[in-house]
């Protein structure tokens, strides 16, 4: 009882603490980059379906039957900005850098991945050897005041897991991450005076997660649902920077999966619960994909976000594209909706 | 299992009831001020500061401030910011650029003593000097005198902010204010040449008034250069000392201009 004490008073203790300076933008650290993360968001937990190498889930691994190796490239919007990203990231920015990143004045985003993996019988990995992510946001005309976050980011992941009884599996993940980023809230004019260098100069942060799942999915029902525990983002990290925060979230998923004559169906919805339930989408997310052939549709709804996307997937190659749009209210309490497209390519071996 | 699940309910409730960090309301005005910036709406972002600004001073209020000021005077650093990076207007290199006297050596009234020609040359050579700093100027918008005012303002705002980076957007709106005062000294030339420089046409007076006062911007401006560029504040310093001095002459004009009156009076 004494322990439990010390959790519930270490769960209150980290709930009220407020991050004050710049953060991120919360789609670039949630953990499902790729093109099914990308148009499934977070109801990407809640469905057995390959987010490009590995399931979301890990609590899905145990259902995996097939072998398969996939090199997959993921190519975002502003893909032409991927150099200026890259150097900021490695702190090898220069003035001229700066210079051709803010020749727009206009709010930009790219992220774009190369990801290759193997997956079998209650066993993948995963590792991408570059995740790069960028943002730009412009306001004030008069005195530009900029937010900048990029990210070049290597990770690995290994997923494992077995089967507890016939209803019963579950699924590990572990994850490792190494992050290089730039994340700034500045004036021009601070970039442009001495001091101003310091707000490139890059961070970097090693973390480690291990993100067990758990899987209910009673045999006997028409539906075929799955439910499923995951613990996401749970691990150890070398140093905590508040403009990347990482929180733990426990996703709580639902879904059918009913039989059909063509194609295969899938309708879930996830619940994450993280300290910050209030900003961003929201804690609910309704996704759902149909695939027949070669072809694949998906899409998913929450409070502030949604999106739609379509792949297909050959023999070995693949391709697809995903639009999202994003909602959101400005200082004034105006919504505002902002809407951006992605393509997807890749081979599969 | 009974443990468990409370842990759960407890774990569920802290996070569902934790509390979105709330801004301060000078946070929230200034964010909801630059929306306004952000859709051209500056003289709602000018009320809603100036308000803000009897309650809570900060320097994220004044900074906004100033930017919707000058937003509403056509300031927009947006357009500049790469003028910005090789920020030289006050630079001291004279370059290659010839300009003409104001008051060219032929057109000097032959009565005048020695010393109030060589003040006349050292007018000659600070209106060259403006000149040139307009030159550099040239990408730096040109501010309508009914716009001004706003200016001035935006100006007052950010004299008692203290960062390299604000005294480094002042410079840049004291750029921009003597260059569009420089359009009128030039307006004030023309009209004085078609005297000939008469010193008894009333405008002489006013002429000097102008260019003290635009030699004092200069000054100003310098200085704030210095302590955004504080490596090169002596630099700075220096060149504030040359029109300062620049600026005494003027000054001196001034006095010689009493002087000229009671003369011109008793030539009347």
């Amino acid at each position: 009882m004494h322990k439990q004490k010390i959790v519930v008073f270490a769960i209150v203790v980290l709930s009220s603490l407020a991050a004050n300076s710049y953060e991120a933008p919360n789609r670039f650290l949630s953990g499902t980059p790729g093109f099914m993360g990308t148009g499934l968001r977070q109801s990407c937990y809640a469905l057995d379906v390959p987010a490009d190498v590995l399931p979301c889930n890990p609590a899905f691994i145990a259902k995996e039957k097939e072998r398969r190796f996939n090199t997959n490239l993921s190519l975002g919007n502003n893909v032409s900005y991927l150099k200026e990203a890259t150097d900021l990231s490695q702190g090898r920015a220069d003035q001229k850098s700066i210079q051709t990143l803010f020749q727009e004045h206009e709010n930009n985003e790219l992220q774009t991945q190369i990801e290759l993996g193997h997956v079998q019988e209650t066993f993948g990995w995963a590792i991408t050897p570059a995740l790069v992510n960028y943002s730009t946001s412009f306001h004030n005309q008069a005195l530009p005041k900029i937010s900048l976050y990029a990210s070049l980011e290597e990770s690995a992941r290994l997923h494992f897991g077995s089967y507890l009884s016939d209803d019963w599996s579950y699924g590990v993940q572990l994850r490792y991450v190494h992050r290089r980023f730039v994340a700034s809230q500045f004036y021009l004019t601070d970039a442009l005076v001495p001091d101003g260098r310091y707000l490139f100069e890059p961070k970097q942060q090693y973390l480690f997660f291990i993100e067990p799942g758990v899987m209910y999915a009673p045999k006997d029902s028409p539906l075929n649902p799955e439910f499923t525990i995951a613990l996401i983002n749970s691990g150890f990290l070398n140093e905590r920077f508040a403009e990347v925060p990482v929180e733990p979230e426990f996703h709580f998923t639902s879904s059918i999966n009913p039989e059909l004559e063509y194609g295969r169906f899938s309708l879930g919805v996830d619940v994450n619960f993280n300290k910050k339930l209030r900003e961003g989408p929201g804690p609910l997310t309704l996704g759902g994909f149909y695939e027949f052939g070669i072809l694949r549709l998906f899409g998913s709804l929450a409070r502030d976000e949604n999106g739609i996307g379509f792949g297909i997937f050959n023999t070995w190659w693949n391709m697809g594209v995903a639009h999202r749009n994003e909602t959101y209210l400005n200082p004034l309490d105006e919504s505002i909706t902002i809407s951006k497209s992605y393509l997807f390519l890749g081979i599969e071996i | 299992m009974k443990r468990i699940a409370l842990f759960f309910y407890i774990l569920t409730m802290t996070l569902a009831c934790h509390k979105v960090a709330n801004k301060t309301p000078a946070e929230d005005h200034t964010a909801k001020a630059t929306t306004y910036i952000d859709q051209g709406d500056y003289t709602s972002a000018i009320e809603l500061l100036e308000d803000t600004l009897k309650h809570e001073d900060t320097y994220e209020v004044r900074l906004v401030l100033a930017s919707a000021y000058a937003g509403r005077a056509g300031v927009k650093v947006e357009n500049y910011w790469d003028y910005l990076i090789g920020f030289d207007a006050f630079a001291k290199d004279k370059g290659p650029e010839m300009f003409p006297d104001l008051v060219p050596a032929d057109a000097l009234p032959e009565a005048l003593d020695d010393k109030s020609k060589d003040q006349l040359k050292m007018l000659n050579e600070n209106f060259k000097d403006l000149q040139r700093l307009e030159k550099k100027a040239s990408k730096v918008p040109l501010v309508a005198e009914t716009d001004r005012p706003d200016l001035v303002r935006a100006r007052e705002l950010l004299e008692r902010t203290s960062t390299p980076s604000s005294k480094l957007y002042r410079s840049l709106l004291t750029v921009v204010l003597v260059k569009s005062e420089i359009q009128d000294g030039k307006a004030l030339v023309t009209t004085w040449s078609d005297k000939k420089f008469d010193p008894c046409f009333p405008i002489a007076k006013g002429f000097s008034a102008w260019l003290s006062k635009v030699l004092d911007l200069v000054s100003d401006g310098l200085n704030d250069l210095g302590k955004a560029y504080p490596d090169d504040d002596v630099n700075y310093q220096t060149m504030r000392a040359d029109v300062d001095k620049g600026n005494a002459h003027t000054r001196q004009i001034l006095s010689y201009q009493k002087t000229a009156d009671s003369l011109c009076t008793n030539k009347k």
